[in-house]
């Protein structure tokens, strides 16, 4: 018997979608979380809500369908409730990801002064390379939006990196 | 700072983590977590259990339609009370409505309102269960009572309804429900308004899926 694609729906597919398409997700959802837990977390709940459709619906590009559902987790309402509360239910998951190398840059720290959705604009404009049409696509909202989004975003970078980043260095050295 | 700055540091966030050398198996849990929760719900299963609170009791039995899975036997308990498989319960007797984010989000006055119980904590250790609710206040108006569970078709944010709990129990770090998973029974609106003062109250009475599969959470009673 031939080798069905992997989009087929078998369990052995989507085991060898996971294990192509993990780390590549955990890098986008580090982008858009600038968190390692909460990356983790996130690309584990993106990865399970596509097995759970795995084989019951036809994906036809599940790694470009994977990055929609995590862009709209993240900024979903409830999951973000759930990130901001402290609770012990997250721990578990506090050991699980490796961090292999440098998550203390400037950037982390900017992103962490923007909203979930600014994040995302930028994360999908810097790492996936969308321009405005394909970005509001991905977050389910309006061009308007995402262009407000992504120029408060990237003000804020700015801010963070005159203030402790980059252009401090610049402004230090010049 | 320039364009190529920004994506250098994109660049460096996209290889600073490698996945636990477990995540296959981790994500597996996940899915059939998730697979079995759907089949339940689809099937229909019968949940069986006795709410008994202060002298109050609620039948909780199964069948088809969702909403008649819940029969009240005495009037609801006062505060709402969850119940764990185990048969432990927690009252949430003390509450408090707002029609102010608690936290901090911005939007416009009176749209949207909130009900959450304090949050007792040590550290970033929550030591009693925490209940959360947030509603559009333009869609908890006219009696309206909603079947569980409240999700659908874009994210949370559009969401009329939202019912979250915070548990201390459920193996092994504590658990998330809300009405947004796999659940059924209802939530009727008794009242809800931001004018004069806020106030809303519910009367609930049904099982709400974890956030993280693992045990759901019978939830019955009054708040407000």
């Amino acid at each position: 018997m031939d080798a069905e694609p992997v989009h087929s729906g078998t369990d052995a597919d989507f085991a060898d979608f996971v294990a192509v398409q993990t780390r590549p997700l955990l890098g986008f959802a580090h982008a858009l979380t600038a968190n390692p837990h909460d990356a983790w977390d996130l690309t584990q709940e993106t990865l399970a809500r596509l097995g759970e459709r795995w084989g019951r619906t036809r994906l036809e590009e599940p790694a470009a369908y994977a990055r929609t559902v995590m862009v709209r987790l993240n900024i979903d309402r409830l999951r973000r409730l759930r990130r901001e509360l402290p609770l012990l239910t997250h721990r578990d998951e506090r050991a699980a990801v490796e961090v292999v190398g440098e998550t203390e840059g400037w950037l982390p720290d900017a992103l962490a002064t923007l909203s979930p959705r600014q994040r995302t604009a930028l994360a999908l404009r810097y790492v996936e390379d969308l321009d405005v049409r394909g970005i509001a696509e991905r977050m389910g909202c309006s061009e308007g939006t995402v262009k407000s989004q992504l120029s408060r975003g990237t003000e804020r970078l700015r801010e963070h990196a005159r203030q402790h980043g980059p252009l401090r260095a610049t402004t230090r050295e010049g | 700072m320039t364009e190529q700055q920004i994506q250098d540091g994109y660049e460096q966030l996209d290889s600073a983590l490698a996945p636990p050398i477990d995540a296959q198996e981790r994500v597996a849990t996940r899915v059939r977590a998730r697979r079995l929760r759907r089949r339940v719900a689809a099937a229909g299963v019968a949940t069986l259990s006795l709410v008994a609170v202060t002298g109050a009791a609620v039948l909780v039995s199964g069948g088809d339609d969702p909403a008649d899975d819940f029969v009240a036997t005495d009037p609801p308990p006062p505060g709402l009370v969850l119940t764990r498989p185990d048969g432990s319960t927690y009252a949430f007797t003390d509450v408090t409505v707002s029609c102010t984010s608690p936290f901090g989000e911005k939007g416009p006055a009176g749209e949207r309102i909130y009900l959450t119980s304090p949050r007792e904590l040590r550290g970033d250790d929550l030591l009693t269960p925490f209940v959360y609710v947030e509603g559009v206040v333009d869609e908890l108006q006219g009696d309206r009572t909603f079947t569980l569970p409240v999700d659908g078709p874009g994210d949370s944010d559009s969401y009329p309804l939202t019912l979250f709990i915070a548990d201390t129990e459920g193996s092994p770090t504590g658990n998330e429900v809300s009405s947004a998973t796999e659940s059924s029974g209802t939530v009727r609106v008794l009242r809800a308004a931001c004018e004069p003062s806020p106030v809303l109250e519910l009367e609930v009475a049904g099982t709400l899926g974890s956030e993280e599969g693992k045990q759901s959470l019978d939830i019955a009673g009054t708040v407000g």
